[in-house]
């Protein structure tokens, strides 16, 4: 028995540890940002990865965007077509990770961002079924202007909160880890009852 | 050092289950009661010690212990990173479920080159610094070896990974150095106070 206390030791200097953990994992946050999707990755422990690469894909898998990251971990792109889009971010050795935007973030965005006659495009085949008629173009202007900057004042605004949150959720915690070493332990005492279950029928 | 979802083809990744499960086969065979809390113990190390990281300069590292782990528990150190393995992708999305296998065998194969190395310490009778020696050898063989895995995985991808494989060896000799100065010092500690904790002890007293 004297080993485990040895065994139990080492553990327990590594649960000093513990604070400092950070699983070494590429996380990225896109969404869109007018007629743009912004994309930005980061590791875990705070660094970006640089140059790395992007790839867009529609619903149906095609690759409708390829790009790499500067030197923040940024990267902003026209949105290529408004479907789903399955953002995929490879920072090399194994790190990648991918996010979906769906396309009712994208149609939205992109109804307020584009020019003016994208949007009053956009707003006469818009769900409240207006007609483009000239005689409300003024109002459907208007509207459009004022959708585009609450929405980028907004975006603005949650954005420090979107990225702690992600951050938030992804971080490990204490809990999980000591959840962990609890699995371990459980099945080892699992595998040690059906051991002298067999010892003892024997 | 893990593999995430997306990045390899599927034969890849059913090979990787296979050889796990071929690997966790061989080495489980015959267990016995008193290494199952021996085994348990250094896959919870192995676990917690992952997630780690230590800065070193503008960049940090975490551990991957699997040339100690295997210094420790010879064969028996594939099912302890095997249990690791699986837990920190289920708990902590650490690699992912799909690449379970082929983590598993990258991981567990650098700890049994660890111990293969170590073994060979009975050849070469060096003295007082034999344990610190051939420690050291097997720490940076566990990342070595693992790093090998981990090329010719992302080589089997395609052509666009061939930079990103050799970028991964050279990534990986700051851990490789790391690894072999703790490994070499934990295994010439703990030949002074607990030799019965290494493995392949009793093989040396047969050889004696």
């Amino acid at each position: 028995m004297k080993k485990i206390y040895f065994f139990a030791a080492i553990l327990f200097i590594s649960l000093i540890f513990i604070p400092n953990t950070y699983a070494h994992k590429v996380q990225m946050f896109a969404y869109p940002e007018g007629d743009n999707v912004f994309v930005e990755g980061y590791f875990a422990d705070g660094k970006k990865p640089k140059k790395s690469e992007v790839m867009v894909y529609d619903s149906g898998g095609k690759v409708v965007f390829r790009g790499l990251t500067d030197d923040e971990g940024k990267l902003s792109f026209k949105i290529p077509q408004k479907t789903d889009l399955r953002v995929t971010l490879n920072a090399g050795m194994g790190h990648k990770t991918e996010y979906t935007l769906p396309a009712s973030e994208l149609s939205s965005a992109e109804s307020k961002g584009g020019d003016k006659m994208v949007a009053i495009d956009q707003g006469a085949s818009s769900e409240k079924g207006r007609d483009s008629q000239i005689s409300q173009l003024d109002e459907a202007q208007i509207q459009a202007i004022v959708e585009k900057a609450v929405e980028r004042a907004v975006g603005e605004a949650i954005k420090p909160l979107v990225r702690s949150f992600t951050e938030m959720t992804q971080k490990n915690s204490l809990t999980t880890i000591i959840g962990g070493i609890g699995y371990i332990f459980g099945l080892m005492g699992i595998a040690l009852y059906f051991k002298s279950r067999k010892g003892s029928q024997s | 050092m893990h593999i995430a979802d997306g990045i390899l083809s599927a034969p890849v990744l059913a090979a990787g289950f296979g050889g796990t499960a071929l690997l966790a086969a061989v080495t489980m065979r015959k267990m016995g009661h008193e290494e199952i809390p021996e085994v348990s113990v250094m896959s919870a190390v192995f676990f917690v010690v992952n997630l780690i990281h230590i800065p070193i300069g503008p960049t940090s590292i975490h551990f991957i212990m699997n040339g100690l782990v295997g210094v420790i528990l010879g064969i028996r150190a594939f099912p302890a990173i095997m249990l690791g393995v699986i837990l920190q992708a289920l708990l902590f999305g650490f690699g992912g479920v799909t690449v379970i296998g082929v983590n598993c065998v990258m991981l567990g194969a650098g700890a049994l080159g660890a111990y293969f190395i170590w073994q060979l310490r009975h050849r070469f009778p060096l003295g007082d610094r034999l344990e610190m020696i051939f420690g050291g050898l097997a720490g940076a063989t566990g990342v070595f070896v693992s790093g090998l895995i981990l090329a010719a995985a992302l080589f089997s991808t395609g052509e666009e990974y061939i930079a990103t494989a050799e970028y991964a060896l050279a990534a990986h000799i700051p851990a490789l150095i790391i690894e072999a100065i703790v490994v070499g010092a934990c295994a010439s500690f703990l030949k002074k106070t607990r030799p019965d904790l290494l493995a392949g002890q009793v093989l040396q007293k047969k050889m004696e």
